[in-house]
């Protein structure tokens, strides 16, 4: 199996690049790699929570690494993700609000893909907690869309993974969903702001598609975004991180 | 679409509470022995924290929001702050956060996850102490709103509108009703790119009959001072509006930023409708 594989992401406009929440992984893959076997993922850490993005980032480097597929494996895993997400935090001299805040925790949203060529059979499997999104595209056309199935369903309150909160029924939280592909499919993983704007698009027949076939580099990620989320009547693109993984395989 | 913009560090709003803190404050709700004055300081400190911990993020405030609190009483009409912040009338949240008088520490029972409890602390930071003397210059209390919001305005053309919130327990003293109302007026006047300032008012009620809730008419407003109240109140905005429906209560799209006879269970919910929506405007 042949991955070619590209990241692109932008923080929400009028932010610093230190304010970025969401979080992919992986950080990069080469031009294009053989694999048996490709996991990636992509996070959005809730900007109302508390050192969220170290949370987002904690989760979809361990989707990626394989530590878990569904509710059943991530359950044997979260207590120890949680422990690690509280390790990482140095907690000398705390304020009030800081310390405060830490006992609620972060929270998180994850959506991870992985794709296997086993003996000829081409199997995509998908994992989500909340609305980052998954679209299987093969040629122009959009196969599978997962978890959301159109821009009205996207709410201020998706499904959130807590970083604190061990007492969670996952089988509640978690969605999955697989399928087949063919050499030349491609997959995109992408956070909420830029799902919704998807599917708000498909369904007016713009072609996002097309649209984000033009996307080769990070400065043309970054014209298109800025020029959809230009504050307008109703702009495109909601303000909010943007993160995009563009995933082709053969 | 107003009341829509989109609220960041870039675009920050801004929240002021007007409180009465006249000698009537010093009256307990009834049935209780808790005095509104105590009640009212308690509430205003307990509402910066929530909007503190709303803006924190790992050890950083992010100014979404700058805060005043004028109080008006006795001794005339002037910034509440106290401490480091005395004097100061728009203040960022980052700021306020790191100047409290003090914080005071009650403990507090959390369920442990296996239907135990344990003892832990929270924290209560105090901006301010009860104050209640005098009379109730209500009037010069919206005039300085008019000019502090005019100054904030000047600077943030394009913010969501600011929030005065105003919390009294009864007649201003220092005009007539018609003056209490062309001091609303010019303050509502007010308006940013995204929408008119908004005027919020609780009325603070001593008495033990039933508060009643955003009402979306006068008819149920007997005395002439909560028909006043009443009209100087905006209309409540559709994030707030949707915001106060998910919490249970009879709202619809005429309902007013406005309770009268609030005890103390409806001040809460109403000042958590006036200052927790514009929260979801930041995601």
């Amino acid at each position: 199996m042949q991955i070619g594989y590209q990241a692109f992401w932008i923080p929400k406009f009028g932010n610093a690049v230190e304010e970025y929440e969401d979080a992919f992984s992986p950080i990069s893959f080469g031009e294009e790699q053989r694999t048996p076997e490709f996991r990636c993922a992509v996070s959005d850490g809730a900007s109302e929570s508390t050192f969220s993005s170290l949370w987002a980032q904690l989760l979809v480097h361990a989707y990626s690494a394989g530590q878990f597929a569904d509710a059943d494996s991530l359950c044997s895993i979260l207590t120890s993700l949680q422990s690690s997400w509280k390790e990482k935090i140095d907690t000398t001299d705390l304020s009030w609000f800081a310390e405060e805040k830490l006992q609620t925790g972060a929270f998180a949203t994850l959506t991870g893909l992985t794709l296997a060529n086993s003996e000829g059979s081409r199997i995509w499997r998908a994992f989500a907690i909340g609305d980052s999104c998954i679209f299987h595209i093969r040629g122009d056309e959009l196969l599978n869309r997962f978890p959301m199935r159109s821009a009205e369903e996207f709410s201020y309150s998706p499904n959130l993974l807590s970083s604190s909160n061990a007492n969670v029924a996952l089988e509640d939280l978690v969605r999955t969903c697989e399928g087949e592909w063919t050499s030349g499919d491609m997959f995109y993983l992408m956070t909420d702001a830029l799902s919704q704007w998807f599917l708000a698009w498909y369904e007016q027949a713009r072609d996002p598609i097309g649209w984000l076939g033009m996307i080769t580099d990070q400065n043309e990620f970054d014209t298109y975004v800025e020029e959809w989320r230009k504050p307008r009547s109703d702009p495109s693109l909601k303000n909010d991180d943007v993160t995009l993984l563009r995933i082709l395989a053969r | 679409m107003p009341y829509t913009a989109q609220i960041s560090r870039a675009n920050p709003t801004c929240f002021l509470f007007l409180i009465d803190q006249s000698g009537s404050m010093d009256d307990p709700f009834s049935g209780t022995s808790r005095k509104k004055s105590e009640f009212l300081a308690d509430t205003v400190n307990r509402s910066l924290k929530e909007l503190t911990l709303q803006c924190a993020s790992g050890r950083d405030i992010r100014d979404y929001y700058h805060v005043g609190v004028v109080g008006y009483g006795g001794k005339g009409v002037a910034s509440a702050f106290t401490g480091q912040l005395f004097g100061r009338d728009l203040v960022p949240l980052s700021e306020i956060a790191t100047k409290p008088l003090r914080v005071d520490e009650r403990p507090q029972k959390v369920e442990d996850g296996t239907g135990g409890f344990i003892e832990t602390k929270v924290k209560l930071p105090v901006w301010f102490d009860a104050v209640a003397d005098g009379g109730t210059p209500m009037i010069g209390a919206l005039s300085k709103a008019q000019s502090i919001i005019t100054n904030w305005l000047s600077t943030h053309a394009d913010c969501y509108p600011p929030i005065v919130i105003n919390l009294t327990d009864g007649e201003q003293t220092d005009g007539e009703q018609p003056d209490v109302v062309s001091a609303a007026d010019s303050l509502k006047r007010l308006s940013s790119n995204d929408g008119n300032v908004l005027l919020f008012n609780a009325h603070i009620s001593s008495s033990s009959a039933n508060p009643i809730e955003f009402p979306d008419k006068q008819d149920y407003l007997a005395d002439e001072f909560a028909r006043m109240l009443f009209e100087i109140s905006s209309v409540l905005p559709e994030q707030q509006m949707r915001y106060a429906k998910e919490r249970g209560l009879p709202v619809n799209d005429r309902s007013r930023a406005f309770v009268f006879n609030a005890n103390m269970y409806a001040v809460n919910q109403f000042l958590e409708v006036g200052t927790k929506v514009a929260t979801k405007l930041l995601r």
